[in-house]
């Protein structure tokens, strides 16, 4: 999978956003907020696509399992379920 | 996660942070709220595209200002340049009014004002017509009538 180009993680406050950017434009219409676990998810996926020209859920599921105590399990549905949202929300492609 | 067609963060964040992308030189769409800019920008609807200023604020631009309240505290308004009243001692005043509103200005500095509406777009992304409001402004004594009739258009 991939993600989407133009798009920027910025921190507000205590919230995390992905708002839709261009070279001049920086688009708050197009936005999708995200909690923690999300925004590192998303770094995760965003670093593996320009480096490595994409990124599994296998990939993310082992970072999330690296950063935070989690079990295998819960981090695989996890991960599922936060995919599923954002090919919805046309963010990643697969 | 979830998605946010329109603001979802409380604008006392979001406003700060739009002014800090326009002071990079960054053009910022975003959606305001409020019904003062009736019947030019229906708010929570309609969404409009912020530019930061190449060039000095005149009268009938609608600008994005800040107004300080408190040491630490400012409001943000999104209203029409309806006056200036020059000053050389202590520099210009800009006068704001919302279009929407029959009384009421915001009475700026030049360095209030953050940005200029370069476009105003309807939720389908197509374009309203940016006009400068004179012949609005002209119509003011009537403006309480006619604000009505709007409201009941809608």
């Amino acid at each position: 999978m991939k993600t989407i180009d133009g798009f920027r993680l910025r921190k507000l406050g205590d919230e995390y956003i992905l708002v839709g950017e261009s070279m001049a434009l920086i688009n708050f219409n197009k936005m999708i907020t995200f909690n923690d676990t999300a925004a590192f998810l998303w770094e995760q996926a965003q670093d593996r696509t320009s480096a490595h020209g994409g990124f599994t859920a296998g990939d993310l599921c082992k970072a999330l399992c690296d950063e935070y105590d989690v079990a295998p399990e819960k981090a695989l549905s996890d991960v599922d379920a936060t995919l599923d949202a954002w090919l919805k929300a046309g963010i990643i492609e697969a | 996660m979830s998605m946010t067609p329109h603001l979802a963060i409380a604008s006392h964040i979001l406003l700060p942070e739009i002014e800090r992308l326009l002071s990079e030189g960054k053009d910022v769409r975003f959606t305001p709220s409020g019904v003062s800019m009736r019947p030019f920008i229906e708010g929570d609807k309609d969404s409009v595209i912020l530019s930061p200023f190449s060039s000095e604020p005149r009268r009938g631009d609608i600008v994005l200002a800040r107004i300080p309240q408190t040491k630490d505290e400012n409001t943000y308004v999104l209203h029409r340049l309806i006056r200036v009243e020059h000053d050389t001692t202590n520099g210009n005043i800009y006068v704001l009014q919302g279009d929407g509103n029959l009384i009421g200005e915001e009475r700026c500095k030049r360095e209030w004002i953050v940005a200029r509406v370069t476009a105003i777009e309807r939720p389908n992304g197509r374009k309203k017509c940016l006009t400068r409001g004179y012949i609005w402004y002209a119509l003011k004594p009537i403006r309480k009538y006619l604000l009505k009739i709007y409201r009941h258009l809608l």
